[in-house]
């Protein structure tokens, strides 16, 4: 990644530097103390700082034995998430390596099992291997890789009561224990185990880095002449996706300004003098901001969302993670938005990359809201109200899915009930909790 | 790594020169204070938990933020331990965030040694931060080191900015007896005056502040604050230090050293700057009462990402839930027990039935009984709190026992290791320890611990001199997080008595104004105390005390009394040490004889005034002392042995009437009686023709 | 009986009765579910013929499910096991792979017949695995309200009891609904369905309130979550669980509180309803009769005796209700937690 902003507070840009020099034992805890100090924040660098951890992690294991690797990258995962739960893309991107790995070893297994028994059909192998390079950058429709998925032998639970011991155990869970992968490993094709998942997580970056213009890329379908569309924050996914549908067609802006925690943001976005910072690194500043486009912005404070709701035709929305259940946790203000958009019927569009979901069911939803610092509430020299009073200043929203309408990720858009088969096309369900 | 990369950042000027730059810092994990007594008998200040996390965690994790890459580590008190707790820390990891962290052991006695210290290593390469080893902070120190590294390529002689965080006239973080004062110009964020304004209530005279009127006439726009807080984080350049050696009697880097380098302008024609952060956090676990506000600030998220939902030690698990509640995994609740807002319950801490905790922090492994109220608290490890006790305001150290049905009161401390047994009440304001100042076990206090107990009362006195006369009022424990001023003002009646009730040394000594005095018998006694401790050669004490004498303008008699506590002080740890008061006193006098000597100026004269001023001294700061009548004996004796007092002031002495005018006095001198008599009995048989006068004196006793 | 089942009467000479073996693996086990109990059966039936071809077995197996679910007035809990019996007879056969070269039937028969308590002990580790799942639902301080007599859902909250100085011990409470229906039953001793899932609870410190299907949703708005069991889990994400569930999902909804259902994979069943009277079984809740009606009625039972032919009703405590999955805000299975909608691709992974 170009080492575009050179900050002397430690971030992601430091970090990746760090990880070219460093021992990646000190690259694990430096990256570690950055996610605790808040120092990596936001989803993408996040999802960055990890995928490149893990890219060295594994580069920097020496065994080709995908058991092994398995374990490392999940004692290193568990160790990440432990640092800053509420990240939760760290966990994703740990779970799809997980994954990578794991569709690596069976591929191996498969491939000695069609060498083995001739008369068997290879079918399961071929589409898989596609299946597994064209992932991370898969931009068919995700119905044809389901279709895909499940040709594969039924592996689902429902059977797995009635199903034979051994394999039961074997399979799934932790392939390479099993005798098959044990007889082949050492062999030549499961060498390449660690090249391909090295591969995989280079795909995994690549689809960081593009996620914002592959979904900028659906705008013009969503996205009318003469609209009103309403958004928050300074979320850089959704002013792509606003500038590309500015490029063709004339429509209006309503900027809730998102205080505190990121109107000064958002004010740059609107006038365009936001400066790329950590946050964006390798994405170039915006070029111009929505005026420029000759769109009309009007910035609204958050308080008057409500009232001016009723002119929105939509409502599109960024957001910091999306769970399971369809759910998302967003920036603060964002439930509210959803909520005013609900009583006038008006749609509401989250748009997120496939990176930013999450398979954890959010169990308790308050854990997942990041409380941050009142100072932006309330100024610290205030004492006499410091002393009597209670500030808190909740950086995160969890807004529950049936406010949302419609979610556009770099693979198309989706309904919320239906995100449970983008999770279980992402994520192998042995690493949802590991 | 980014250090490196700031030059990149900055306008081209001094890039080349600061390419290969390392940034440095120095952190002062001992500030030469006792304000935490009695808890800094056992273990350093900057180890104390905060919010369950040691002090100097805080600190380290403010310069990893800032990017620092050196980290010189001074410590003082109890280095041992602080040494053996970096050792295992995360910081001395591979992984950690400083290149490298020098820790330093000093002798030193006060900030200004250490710099002093620090000057004569020649480690320092560059602009570097000194901070003390209390300070919280979620500055990104960036803005302060470009603004200072701007100005300094601009004029060699801004060496040094302050960070100061504006926080209004009042705030429970700020400081409420003392404030410092800051003369600003703020076009070019230049300080150029600094006092500190007592602030005690209790006395009447209003503040004043002596502000040069050469500074009024020359700079249009001035601003005089009082609304800083101080957070003693200050980016020097090298210069700074050679400043400090230049002036070997600055002792701490605000009273002495800001205020002198300032007051010398026209001399050096440095210029110190200031940056005043209005919107993120910076503060110092100065005394008690900081402690208090700076552990609600951390709970509050003040501090914010350094709370303890951060979980800054690797071992930690903290999560956050609603209501500013802190919990590790591990806890143990009973069903009925409530736990309030802003609280933090560390692992393994089980709350018994009915219980209720609010705005406390509890450590690891407490067992808090049935019924238990626990307010405002801060309970460290290990505590065990019986069932039906009533816990309000206090601290508590690791594995304090309290008994079933105990009422601990506001302000109490209780420190390592003291057991309550049951149905006692710790009144307002008390301090219980066990460990004596040399680190010995003392007998327990029945009347103060309960028949089982384990502890006795820390007294006040024995510290008091110690203490900066601002802070103390408010750390003295009793009043560390009473809003109330009133409350304060009758502490500090009743527990400073010495200074406040010595009326008599001031009607002696002239006009000079109480602070000063006070400032010098601060400085002069501890700095005394520290050197007899470290058994610093008499002609070094000499001179150090002559120094402070002659920058402070202090009479004779302060000199005195400074001596006479801080040798007293010294006298009673030995014999804690199990020493006999007999050796101890006679061990002290031989070898500082010279001392001594040098106060008294009176050999040749008739009336022996220093000499009796001496005793007096002695005498006085006796009262307080543990054995004090002992001592005085022992002392009395040791004098007369040295040389150092002639048998006709003792005389002078026994019938002065200051020395028996009151029921303490009469009883701390009834021990001396003996040697008086001995005194005269000699001079007796000696010279019959003297002995006359001096016979019917004694026997009028 | 047992001479409808021809097949197994010729096979075996003493008639294997299939409902009669479903009743009693119920009756002497009393942590089994239904789904189980049929696929046992089966299993059991397996046994005692000798059929060696696979369109032998597949249709004995037809046959005996059949009449099986005849038999059992209330036969949509045990259809979720014997649909995954067949179905999963049916892949394997399919399918080569898994249990040697394809086609083994041999290999597959006996890998079943031997394997019949397996079975059994999974359905029951599956639900310590629920319990385990849904643990994380159970959060301090919260209070749960829950009905009937679902042995997944006694496991999970019995798991959160004991769950003692864990991350973070869980201190909740249980409002239990009980239900009136049982009481007025033919027993009207027996204590209702539920009553010892309570009492385990209080044996462990669990402060629980009993309340009256009558009381719900004035105590609703005392809970933070409502937790429920189900009988079958409906191919659109509905439920079929003891009657009153229905109304409880409703006003869950109507209140805003979440609405979880907890219920093992093999729960899941091949129908879809498309509301409460749309349930292949007959119940006899809404009645409406005149006195008329009545006086036939006390005439009829003094003469008839049922005979085979006519369907069983369902006694009224027994009966059973649909809530739609819109009502549901989730399903903590074995398998993990699924949104509703997650159920059918469960069902058609099975099924296509």
């Amino acid at each position: 990644m170009p080492s575009s902003s050179l900050a002397l507070t430690p971030g992601l840009g430091s970090f990746l530097k760090c990880l070219k020099t460093n021992p990646i034992d000190t690259s694990i805890e430096t990256l570690i103390s950055l996610l605790k100090r808040r120092q990596i924040r936001h989803s993408r660098s996040c999802a960055t700082a990890t995928a490149y951890l893990l890219r060295s992690v594994i580069s920097a294991c020496r065994t080709t034995d995908s058991a092994k690797l398995i374990e490392r990258v999940q004692s290193v995962g568990r160790r990440l998430m432990a640092a800053q739960p509420r990240e939760m893309v760290v966990g994703n991107i740990v779970r799809r390596v997980l994954g990578l790995i794991r569709d690596e070893a069976e591929d191996d297994r498969d491939a000695e099992f069609a060498l083995s028994d001739i008369g068997s059909e290879s079918q399961p192998q071929t589409p898989r291997a596609y299946d597994d390079a064209s992932l991370p950058l898969d931009r068919d429709s995700p119905s044809f890789r389901a279709e895909d998925r499940s040709s594969r032998p039924p592996l689902t639970s429902m059977f797995s009561l009635l199903s034979h011991p051994e394999p039961e155990i074997s399979l799934p869970s932790t392939p390479g224990s099993s005798s098959p992968s044990g007889r082949f490993t050492g062999h030549g094709p499961s060498k390449d185990v660690r090249a391909e998942v090295l591969e995989g997580i280079g795909e995994i970056i690549d689809e960081l880095g593009q996620v914002d213009d592959q979904i900028a890329a659906y705008a013009l379908d969503h996205i009318h002449s003469n609209e009103i569309i309403l958004t928050h924050t300074s979320s850089t996914t959704v002013q792509k996706f606003l500038l590309k549908a500015a490029a063709k067609r004339k429509f209006t802006v309503i900027h809730a300004e998102s205080y505190p925690n990121n109107h000064e943001a958002t004010h740059a976005t609107v006038s365009g003098s936001a400066v790329s910072d950590d946050d964006n690194l390798g994405l170039e500043a915006f070029q111009k901001p929505l005026i420029e486009h000759g769109i009309t912005v009007i910035l609204i404070p958050d308080s008057a969302v409500f009232a001016l709701m009723s002119r929105v035709n939509k409502v599109i929305l960024g957001t910091h993670s999306v769970l399971a259940n369809g759910g998302l946790v967003a920036a603060a203000g964002t439930r509210v938005i959803a909520r005013a958009a609900k009583v006038h019927q008006t749609p509401v569009v989250v748009v997120s990359g496939v990176y930013k979901l999450s398979p954890v069911y959010p169990f308790d939803f308050d854990s997942l809201i990041e409380y941050g610092d009142p100072s932006k509430v309330l100024p610290y020299e205030e004492g006499d109200l410091v002393d009597l009073v209670d500030v808190q200043n909740p950086i995160y929203d969890y807004v529950p899915a049936e406010l949302v309408d419609l979610y556009i990720t770099n693979l198309g858009g989706h309904a919320p009930s239906y995100l449970y088969r983008i999770v279980s096309d992402h994520y192998r369900k042995e690493d949802i909790s590991f | 790594m980014a250090p490196k990369q700031k030059a990149g950042q900055k306008p081209k000027p001094n890039t080349a020169e600061e390419v290969e730059e390392t940034f440095q810092a120095v952190v002062l994990a001992d500030t030469f204070e006792t304000r935490f007594e009695p808890f800094t008998r056992d273990k350093p200040r900057c180890l104390l938990p905060l919010a369950n996390t040691p002090i100097i965690e805080y600190t380290l994790e403010f310069l990893a933020n800032a990017g620092v890459e050196e980290v010189f580590l001074y410590a003082g008190a109890h280095s041992d331990q602080l040494e053996k707790y970096i050792n295992a820390s995360k910081w001395r990891a591979p992984s950690s965030p400083f290149k490298q962290l020098t820790f330093l052991k000093s002798t030193s006695t006060s900030v200004g040694d250490v710099m002093r210290d620090l000057d004569a290593k020649h480690v320092i390469t560059g602009d570097f931060i000194v901070v003390s080893g209390d300070v919280i902070s979620n500055l990104p120190i960036e803005g302060a080191l470009a603004q200072h590294r701007a100005r300094r390529a601009l004029d060699k002689n801004a060496i040094m900015t302050m960070v100061l965080r504006e926080a209004g006239l009042r705030h429970r973080t700020k400081s409420t007896s003392v404030s410092p004062v800051f003369v600003i110009d703020p076009t070019q964020d230049r300080c150029l005056h600094y006092e500190e304004i007592d602030r005690h209530p209790h006395e009447e005279q209003s503040s004043r502040l002596n502000i040069d009127a050469e500074i009024i006439l020359k700079h249009p726009e001035l601003d005089i604050r009082q609304d800083l807080i101080d957070c003693s984080i200050d980016i020097c350049t090298p210069d700074v230090l050679s400043l400090w050696s230049d002036s070997f009697d600055y002792q701490s880097p605000r009273k002495h050293y800001l205020y002198g380098v300032l007051k010398d302008y026209e001399l050096n024609g440095k210029t110190l700057h200031t940056y005043i952060i209005k919107d993120q956090y910076a503060a110092r676990v100065r005394n008690l009462k900081a402690y208090d506000a700076v552990s609600k600030d951390i709970l509050s998220r003040w501090t914010y990402p350094l709370c303890p939902d951060t979980n800054l030690l690797p071992g930690h698990s903290y999560t956050l839930r609603k209501g500013s509640m802190y919990q590790e995994t591990g806890v143990t609740l009973a069903r009925s027990c409530v736990i309030g807002r802003r609280t933090v319950i560390g692992q393994g801490t089980s709350i018994g039935d009915r219980a209720e905790v609010h705005n406390s922090v509890l450590g690891r492994n407490c067992k808090i009984g049935r019924n238990v109220n626990l307010n405002d608290s801060y309970i460290w490890d290990d505590v065990v709190i019986g069932d039906n006790s009533d816990i309000r305001g206090a601290i508590i150290a690791d594995g304090v026992v309290i008994g079933r049905s105990c009422a601990v009161e506001a302000g109490s401390l209780l420190s390592y290791g003291v057991k309550i047994a049951d149905n006692i009440w710790v009144e307002k304001g008390k301090r219980i320890t066990k460990t004596r100042n040399d680190g010995g076990v003392a007998k327990n206090d029945p009347s103060v611990v309960g028949d089982n107990g384990e502890g006795y009362e820390f007294i006040h006195g024995e510290e008091e001199e110690d203490e900066d006369d601002d802070v103390s009022v408010a750390s003295s424990g009793l009043v560390y997080r009473m809003p109330n001023l009133s409350l304060s003002t009758a502490s500090i009646s009743t527990l400073s008595s010495e200074v406040s009730d010595a009326s008599w040394t001031r009607s002696e000594g002239g006009s000079f104004s109480a602070d000063e005095e006070d400032n010098f018998h601060h400085d002069a006694s501890v700095s005394l105390f520290d050197s007899l401790r470290e058994g610093v050669a008499a002609d070094v004490v000499q001179l150090e005390l002559v120094t402070l004498r002659m920058s402070a303008n202090a009479s004779d008699n302060q000199v005195r009394r400074a001596i006479v506590s801080s040798f007293m002080k010294h006298i009673q740890q030995l014999m804690e040490g199990g020493k006999g008061a007999g050796p101890a006193v006679s061990e002290v006098f031989t070898a500082y004889k010279e001392v001594v000597e040098r106060t008294l100026f009176d050999r040749n004269k008739e009336e022996k005034k220093d000499q009796v001023d001496l005793l007096l001294c002695l005498q006085n700061d006796l009262i307080h002392r543990n054995k004090g009548d002992m001592v005085l004996l022992f002392t009395a004796k040791s004098l007369y042995e040295l040389d150092l007092i002639e048998e006709e002031a003792y005389d002078q002495w026994w019938n002065d009437e200051r020395s028996s005018n009151s029921e303490e006095m009469r009883t701390v001198r009834s021990q001396t009686q003996q040697f008086v008599d001995w005194l005269a009995e000699a001079e007796e048989e000696s010279s019959e023709e003297e002995s006359e006068e001096e016979s019917e004196e004694s026997d009028e006793e | 009986m047992a001479s409808t089942t021809s097949d197994a009467a010729m096979a075996d000479t003493k008639p294997f009765d299939i409902v009669a073996t479903y009743n009693e693996l119920l009756r002497s086990d009393a942590d089994l579910t239904m789904p189980i109990a049929a696929i046992e059966a089966l299993v059991l039936l397996l046994t005692h013929s000798a059929s060696s071809t696979i369109s032998e077995t597949l249709d004995l197996l037809e046959k005996s499910t059949a009449h099986l679910k005849r038999s059992i007035p209330n036969p949509i809990g045990l259809s979720a096991g014997t649909d995954l019996f067949q179905r999963y007879l049916i892949t394997t056969l399919q399918r080569p792979g898994q249990l040697g070269p394809a086609g083994d039937f041999k290999a597959i028969r006996t890998h079943l017949l031997s394997n019949g308590r397996l079975f059994i002990r999974r359905a029951k580790e599956s639900r310590d695995k629920i319990a385990a799942f849904g643990r994380g639902f159970i959060r301090d301080g919260s209070t749960i309200l829950t009905n009937g007599g679902s042995r997944a859902v006694a496991a999970l909250l019995q798991k959160a009891a004991d769950e003692e100085g864990g991350p973070s011990a869980v201190r909740f409470r249980v409002i239990y609904v009980l239900s009136s229906t049982s009481q007025e039953s033919k027993h009207p001793n027996e204590e209702p369905e539920g009553m010892e899932t309570v009492r385990a609870l209080r044996a462990k410190g669990v402060p629980v309130s009993t309340i009256p299907e009558s009381a719900v949703a004035y105590s609703l708005g005392k809970a933070d979550m409502v937790i429920v069991g189900a009988e079958g889990v409906v191919e659109n994400g509905g439920i079929v669980s003891r009657m009153g569930t229905y109304q409880i999902g409703l006003l869950a909804k109507a209140i805003g509180k979440p609405f979880y259902v907890v219920a093992e994979s093999h729960k899941f069943v091949r129908l879809y309803p498309l509301g409460q009277y749309d349930l292949p079984i007959e119940q006899q809740v809404v009645e409406f009769k005149s006195e008329e009606d009545l006086a036939e009625e006390r005439k009829q039972q003094s003469s008839v005796d049922t005979n085979g032919d006519t369907p069983i009703k369902l006694p009224l405590c027994d009966s059973v209700d649909f809530t739609p999955p819109h009502l549901i805000s989730a399903l903590i299975t074995d398998s993990g937690v699924l949104t509703p909608s997650a159920v059918s691709e469960e069902l058609i992974k099975i099924w296509f």
